[in-house]
């Protein structure tokens, strides 16, 4: 292939591509694209290890909290203590 | 962090030997952004109210905005402390203000009735039956293998729920070993709308059903009379939009690919065992030409939850926003939510 034949042929490709991109872009509904593959059956139980909690981070849970206000105001009363609430956006012992 | 930095601190450990101690979601007892919209709409929960009433003598005050911190009141409901801090020691002062204003109150006043503050409705009330129920740690990851890294301190958790019924058709009816199977769309979907979120260091917001795309198959690895191991994997991307939130808040563009291994008990209908992992490739922007990476990959791990546990029969965060009709919505809806966005026109 001449030098020039092979020329018109990168830009038909690259001219290609640009066109092909408007055509993706003119859609905005997701779709999946060519991500690097970081996991895979090799590193699995490394990647599982490396997100799941360990005990020592969950010690804040080693309390004996009851799951609900009402739940708390009604073991307050039977043991006459006073109630200590804990409240966040998202449960505190869930996503918060 | 307030998890970690006040609740292992030694001195509030013992300190708290002197109360009940309760956890709640905020969002739902202060009835949305403003208590006093909730109560003039109608809301009238009465473990909302009560802890309305509660809280409005506390640290934030009675208007609107978040009331999240943590609160000491009498078993009746009458407010004694608060504060809103991550700071052990400062949260140690008020427990100890708030434990002698127990002291000090008159035995009439600490031993009075608690009020009616049965809910009418809980979110947890919806756990499906003999269905698949997981627990979800959420945590940012770097760049590289995972032998690289270590774990980033914070992370967050979350539930994921499955009825009996949606839980079994990840298993086809006649496996055979080596097949690949496609997982029916509404589970993935879940997965990607409600759980593959930004959510390692805080709530994030949700995505619609026309802004996710993905696939999960299924690969069965061992059959016989007893049980079914499968290999899930799939990959997906979901992108969110200023524009078309639908009362939800705007969630960023990510990236999935997951990768599990399970175990279904034919004789129970339900799994023994499920792990799946998912990695995600966040971006800087909600839109789905986005594609400058932002400077933190995320990572989502589920398993089993353990029943015996109280706050692992916790629901999941999003549950108003499942596409479900064994979840049961509030009488009041506390979220600007459509299932599925409007029809176009």
């Amino acid at each position: 292939m001449t030098q020039t034949k092979l020329g018109w042929v990168i830009l038909f490709c690259s001219l290609s591509v640009l066109v092909m991109e408007d055509v993706i872009s003119d859609d905005d509904s997701p779709r999946p694209t060519n991500m690097t593959s970081q996991l895979n059956e090799a590193n699995f139980s490394q990647w599982r290890d490396l997100i799941r909690t360990t005990d020592s981070e969950l010690a804040w849970q080693k309390l004996a909290w009851t799951p609900s206000f009402h739940d708390g105001l009604a073991q307050a009363a039977k043991l006459n203590k006073p109630l200590l609430l804990w409240v966040m956006n998202g449960h505190p012992m869930g996503c918060t | 962090m307030g998890r970690q930095s006040v609740w292992t601190d030694d001195n509030i450990r013992a300190l708290t030997e002197n109360f009940v101690l309760a956890a709640d979601e905020v969002w739902r007892l202060q009835g949305g952004y403003d208590f006093r919209k909730y109560q003039a709409a109608g809301g009238a929960d009465p473990e909302c109210v009560c802890f309305q009433e509660m809280a409005s003598q506390g640290h934030y005050g009675p208007g609107g905005g978040t009331k999240q911190g943590i609160y000491v009141c009498t078993p009746a409901g009458k407010f004694l402390g608060s504060i809103n801090s991550l700071s052990a020691e400062a949260v140690q002062q008020m427990l100890k203000r708030s434990l002698q204003a127990w002291q000090e109150l008159p035995a009439a006043d600490r031993q009075a009735k608690p009020p009616t503050s049965k809910p009418k409705h809980r979110w947890e009330w919806s756990a499906p039956e003999k269905g698949l129920i997981l627990k979800e740690t959420i945590r940012y990851l770097k760049d590289g293998s995972p032998a690289e890294q270590t774990p980033d301190m914070r992370f967050n958790h979350d539930f994921a729920w499955f009825s009996a019924e949606e839980a079994k058709r990840l298993i086809p009816a006649s496996p055979v070993v080596g097949e690949t199977y496609e997982v029916p769309a509404e589970i993935y979907r879940r997965l990607a709308r409600c759980h593959l979120l930004n959510t390692a260091h805080g709530e994030g917001g949700t995505y619609h059903a026309d802004q996710v795309r993905g696939d999960l198959s299924v690969t069965i690895l061992e059959v016989d009379p007893r049980q079914v191991r499968i290999k899930l994997s799939g990959k997906g991307v979901s992108t969110g939009s200023r524009e078309k939130t639908y009362g939800l808040a705007p969630a960023a563009k990510i990236q999935t690919e997951l990768l599990g291994f399970a175990r279904f008990d034919r004789k129970t209908g339900q799994f023994s065992q499920f792990e799946l992992v998912a990695l995600g490739k966040l971006y800087n922007s909600t839109e789905a030409a986005a594609k400058a990476p932002a400077d933190r990959n995320i990572g989502w791990f589920f398993t089993l939850a353990d029943q015996d546990r109280p706050f692992d029969r916790l629901a999941p965060t999003h549950l108003h926003a499942y596409d479900a009709k064994w979840v049961a919505q509030p009488s009041l809806r506390l979220h600007d939510y459509q299932a599925n966005p409007p029809a176009q026109k």
